[in-house]
């Protein structure tokens, strides 16, 4: 080999060692460069990007029974041009959706692009029409709210709308508990600096365990149904609460609606009347005029006074309902008779600054701080108010000139039935979250008035509910109960004696309550007053729920046979 | 002074000895060495890629499985619900000729007084006695299998 050739040769050698050299070189840097940097963050969202959607908490009752549950369903749509067989088509679609062939064949035959067939089709039925692998047919997937017991508890449960939006009751307040975080996944650069993705999985929102009843909850609404039918009261609003712990254990609201539908004429019968609306208590209220009088100390249980059958106060003339006076007069039958001058005398040797004071305490015009949304704090007209007049002082006593939210009213007769101490209503008794499980604990708010007064009133309004013993009484149980019956201001400003807010509050048994009910009619067409309309609705749901919860008669539990 | 011969000489020599050896260690041992360390490093990489891509698989396939289970515990917590709903049992209770009672009679059940608690533990050959003086679990224990080798001690006979 002559010395020309080789260093020809030496030249090719090095020239393709150089460049192996340099590939390799290349790679390796490229490797030690990206080894030392740091991690690369999760890059801006592109169209890479990718968000997971939670699965939305469960709700059910107290005892375990589903009461609304997230699932996916499907939107099933068809694009006709891509159809070969539209006739054998229309005839497998309608088997699978129970719908005529014909129907089917005429949407298919539109002359459209894209044409949605049926929406909310089930998992079932998708995966059936799936499996067909017929070209031109899409099941689009949809998250949806499913409330399997229909109407049942849909006051407080609320509703998600097709588009996921939580809206009112327990829906809405527990929306974010519920709702979960969504999981993404972003794209990122691996230590090559290759594609890969960073994947973040959704936490699913947390199941719900109420302390509603289903049992206790059919059993109100039923009965709630029976009433607003059988008096043509244009609404109907009961609440059972358990007056140890605050529990509600019940919720009904008349007119309803199909949370899965929600087709209703007028939108305002999403409003949970018996947290969202207030209303004028009438009669009912004076149980809270005596209990705290007595507590006060202005009067005790002997005390009387004398009943002229009116009196004026701030120059304002105050009448029992029956237009009588009764003269000398029991606090016993003030409650019994329901006597407004009575009521009015009560809260005037109370005075303003003490009435007002127990008023407070009983959380009237606040919010009572139930965990459900849209709560109203309702009105009371306080001293230093300038609309306030000294004759408020008289009817506030029995009930008119305020108004107050059904579940104020019954958080304060629960109060009085569970010796003075008032406990915060609430709704959802645990949170689960996978395997952590937190419970909700009753809460105190504050001893509201001594347990003497409240178990006198308690006497009393077991003699009360004694006189009308045949409409709202218990056989073999002792009941406590008020009614109440409110005038109902008309457009003109007027009154109409046939428009009124009939309503009934009581608990059983009266020695040891295992629960609290009130039941409001508004506006009732064959019966006006407060016994007679609401009183045979409260005497159904107290003896159902004695029989359900296992309550025996009172000469069982307490031995006098 | 003139050094030029003396290299001229010396690379001749190297050239006329060494060059071959040079000349084949660059071509078929060289260049191979390069191709292999390339090679080895685009299949670590790849390698990496395609754990990569077997993971993001994975992972979607993982997702969907996912899904799926959730909506079968959905479904069936739905077709549980269906089941249980009051309206259905309710409908089931009467065509089964169950009703709502007529009245409910309570009865007063006279329950014997309770066994202590320690004894219901232990099992009736235990004695408080034995087990503040002799102390303990273990002593209980023991004080159950004297008993029961010993049958006669308390008065049965086999």
């Amino acid at each position: 080999m002559n010395s020309a050739r080789q260093a020809q040769l030496y030249r090719r050698m090095l020239a393709v060692g150089a460049f192996f050299l340099l590939i390799g070189g290349l790679a390796v840097a490229k490797l030690a460069s990206l080894q030392g940097l740091p991690a690369v963050q999760a890059l801006p969202e592109s169209d890479e990007s990718r968000s997971f959607e939670p699965q939305r908490g469960s709700i059910f009752d107290a005892h375990g029974y589903l009461l609304a549950v997230s699932t996916t369903v499907y939107d099933l749509a068809a694009l006709p041009a891509n159809i070969t067989d539209t006739l054998s088509t229309a005839g497998l679609l309608s088997e699978v959706l129970h719908r005529p062939s014909l129907d089917l064949l005429q949407l298919l035959q539109q002359g459209k692009t894209y044409i949605r067939i049926q929406r909310g089709v089930s998992q079932e039925q998708a995966d059936t029409i799936l499996s067909w692998k017929r070209s031109g047919l899409q099941a689009e997937p949809r998250s949806t709210r499913v409330y399997p017991n229909g109407a049942l508890a849909v006051c407080a449960l609320g509703f998600v709308t097709e588009s996921g939006v939580a809206s009112h009751g327990i829906e809405a307040k527990y929306d974010d508990e519920l709702g979960g975080e969504p999981g993404y996944r972003v794209p990122d650069r691996d230590s090559m600096g290759g594609l890969v993705y960073r994947y973040y999985p959704p936490h699913d929102g947390v199941d719900l365990y109420l302390t509603l009843d289903r049992n206790i909850q059919h059993v109100v609404e039923q009965a709630l149904e029976r009433g607003v039918r059988s008096t043509m009261a244009s609404k109907g609003i009961a609440v059972v609460m358990d007056p140890r712990t605050g529990a509600i254990l019940a919720m009904a609201v008349l007119p309803d609606y199909d949370p899965n539908t929600r087709i209703v004429s007028d939108e305002s019968i999403f409003v949970n009347s018996a947290v969202s609306e207030a209303y004028e208590p009438g009669s009912v209220f004076k149980v809270i005029t005596v209990v705290s009088a007595l507590d006060a100390g202005t009067i005790n249980a002997s005390s009387t006074y004398y009943d002229s059958g009116e009196i004026l106060v701030g120059g304002r003339p105050i009448r029992n309902s029956d237009l009588k006076a009764h003269g000398e007069t029991s606090i016993r039958d003030l409650l019994a008779k329901s006597l407004n001058v009575g009521s009015a005398t009560v809260s005037g040797r109370m005075g303003a600054k003490k009435f007002y004071e127990y008023l407070s305490r009983f959380r009237f015009g606040q919010l009572t701080g139930i965990d459900l949304a849209l709560e109203t704090s309702g009105w009371v007209r306080m001293p230093g108010n300038p609309e306030w007049h000294e004759s408020d002082l008289a009817t506030n006593s029995y009930g008119q000139g305020l108004a107050v939210t059904p579940l104020q009213m019954i958080s304060a007769i629960a109060a009085v039935a569970n010796h003075g101490v008032m406990m915060r209503p609430y709704v959802v008794a645990r949170q689960v979250d996978g395997s952590q499980v937190t419970e909700v604990s009753p809460q105190v708010l504050r001893q509201v008035v001594s347990s003497e007064a409240a178990s006198e009133v308690t006497d009393i309004l077991v003699y009360a509910a004694e006189t009308v013993a045949d409409i709202v009484g218990v056989s073999g149980y002792s009941v406590a109960g008020k009614s109440g019956t409110s005038e109902v201001y008309t457009s003109s400003g007027g009154v109409d004696p046939n428009e009124t807010v009939a309503s009934f509050a009581g608990y059983a048994p009266a020695d040891d309550p295992r629960f609290a009910i009130l039941v409001v009619l508004d506006r009732p067409q064959l019966e006006h007053y407060g016994t007679r309309a609401a009183g045979p609705v409260f005497q159904e749901i107290a003896e159902e729920m004695l029989s359900l919860m296992g309550v025996p008669p009172d000469n069982v539990r307490t031995g006098n046979r | 002074m003139s050094g030029g011969p003396m290299t001229v000489r010396s690379d001749s020599v190297v050239e006329r000895i060494m060059a071959p050896w040079w000349k084949n260690l660059g071509v078929w041992v060289y260049a191979p060495v390069m191709i292999i360390v390339v090679s080895v490093l685009i299949f670590i990489y790849l390698m990496q890629a395609s754990y990569v891509a077997g993971q993001a698989e994975t992972m979607a396939e993982l997702e969907q499985e996912l899904h799926t289970v959730k909506q079968a515990i959905s479904q069936t917590r739905l077709k549980i619900a269906a089941h249980e709903g009051v309206e259905r049992i309710r409908s089931e209770a009467r065509a089964m000729g169950l009703g709502e009672p007529d009245h409910i009679d309570y009865i007063e059940v006279l329950v014997a007084s309770a066994q202590p608690e320690d004894q219901v533990a232990y099992g009736p050959g235990w004695s408080p006695q034995a087990s503040s003086t002799e102390g303990g679990l273990f002593s209980a224990a023991l004080q159950q299998f004297r008993n029961w080798t010993r049958p006669a001690d308390d008065g049965q006979s086999r």
